[in-house]
């Protein structure tokens, strides 16, 4: 633990600021699972449909057969990369179901958003106490 | 006067000196007696003078030494005052702190390492665990409240520290006065040891100086015998002088009665040998001379 975590150091302002940092960090975290399951989804999509294309152009002796195909390969590659990585950001114990996961992501990520708020308003609210208390002492003296 | 009635009043006379100068002779021998005793009871009152000046200067020291563990006594008991004043203020600065320390207990309301342990769980859940913003503001404001408990309770530790530190100054300062009352019963013996020694001595010197008084008394008394004595003395000598001066003139007629009856006998004398002389009849040294006394012999001048 850090030295100023420590209780002889620690004041309300420290651990909003702390506060405020692990909303941040946890936010960016499932931001950036977020955003590589939306692509995800995306690239599913694009790898299904190219997959119907691949077929049409095989039925149809389309000359973009082989176009469709590669593309293919390079979306596959792709989503196997985002699964590596979605595989390596996601905490254990969390739900295999990618709806699920995604609504949780959703809803947290609001919820950490407004938790930011919360806490920024708080800090900025012991910064303007204590500068009221400064100008206050400055009076005195 | 005849010369019998003159010898026996010249008699008479002489016998009453002789009778004064026995008495004289007695007096002196009683004066002598009186002067051997004098001269012992001066030494023996000397002596004992001499042996109270003495023990006087030893009790003195005595009284010196007394007098100065005394001082010393007193020293350490002023000493020993102001242990028990600087106890006395550091039984009532642990009072006081006691006082904080179990305000600051009451604050804290749990042991340091209790509070440590909950404030340490409290600040991981708040900072890592993905919790609700309610959840995070209770466990915020606990957390808060237990670092001003655990705060609490650590200067409760350290103001414990600094009452137990106070206790051992107190425990130093009751074996320092310990210490010093051992000390001081100890002088108090030597005191004592002194003082008695001291006394003791002027008991003693108080006998001493009874019999020196005594001995003077005695030795006053042996002087007023002499002094009576010798007073006799000038007494009978004045008597003496006195009839010897009465016995001069019976003395002066007695001598010359005696004087003139020899003349008369020489004169006879000188007229018998005279007469044997021109009897041309032997002659006696007496009468040879009684004639040359009486120049009835022309002896020849030597040439």
């Amino acid at each position: 633990m850090s030295d100023y975590l420590s209780p002889e150091n620690l004041t309300p302002a420290q651990l909003s600021r702390k506060l405020l940092e692990k909303h941040k960090r946890i936010l960016n975290d499932y931001q950036r699972e977020f955003k590589i399951r939306q692509k995800f989804s995306v690239l599913n999509e694009k790898e299904d449909l190219l997959k119907h294309w691949i077929k049409s152009a095989s039925e149809n002796g389309s000359n973009d057969y082989e176009k469709y195909r590669r593309d293919r390969e390079i979306v596959h590659q792709e989503l196997s990369s985002l699964i590596s990585e979605l595989q390596d950001i996601t905490p254990k114990g969390a739900t295999d179901e990618p709806k699920k996961r995604y609504s949780f992501l959703e809803e947290r990520i609001n919820a950490h958003k407004e938790a930011i708020d919360y806490w920024d308003g708080r800090i900025k609210g012991l910064s303007k106490k204590r500068k009221n208390k400064t100008k206050s002492r400055k009076k005195t003296s | 006067m005849n010369e019998k009635e003159l010898k026996r009043k010249i008699n008479g006379l002489r016998n009453e000196i002789d009778h004064r100068n026995k008495k004289l002779k007695a007096i002196y021998h009683e004066l002598e007696f009186y002067k051997g005793e004098a001269d012992t009871l001066r030494a023996k009152r000397n002596q004992l003078n001499e042996k109270a000046r003495r023990l006087r200067g030893e009790a003195k020291s005595f009284i010196i030494k007394r007098n100065s563990v005394n001082k010393e006594i007193g020293r350490l008991k002023n000493k020993r005052a102001s242990f028990i004043e600087k106890i006395k203020t550091l039984t009532e600065d642990i009072k006081e702190t006691k006082g904080y320390r179990d305000e600051l207990n009451r604050i804290a309301g749990a042991p340091d390492a209790l509070l440590t342990e909950i404030y340490h769980r409290d600040i991981e859940k708040l900072l890592e665990k993905d919790i609700p913003v309610e959840d995070e503001i209770r466990l915020f404001d606990k957390i808060l409240e237990v670092k001003d408990r655990l705060m609490a309770a650590k200067k409760a530790d350290t103001v414990h520290g600094k009452v137990s530190f106070t206790y051992e100054e107190v425990k130093k300062l009751n074996q320092n006065i310990d210490g010093i009352n051992k000390s001081i019963q100890s002088l108090v013996e030597e005191s004592q040891e002194s003082h008695q020694r001291a006394m003791n001595i002027y008991k003693e010197i108080d006998v001493i100086s009874e019999e020196s008084s005594q001995a003077h008394k005695k030795l006053v008394e042996r002087y007023d015998l002499m002094n009576h004595l010798r007073g006799q003395i000038g007494s009978i000598k004045e008597e003496i002088k006195s009839v010897q001066k009465k016995l001069a003139p019976f003395v002066d007629e007695w001598e010359k009665i005696r004087h003139e009856r020899d003349e008369r006998r020489k004169s006879q004398d000188a007229l018998k040998a005279k007469e044997k002389l021109q009897s041309r009849k032997r002659i006696s040294i007496d009468d040879f001379r009684v004639l040359l006394e009486k120049n009835e012999i022309d002896l020849p001048v030597a040439k």
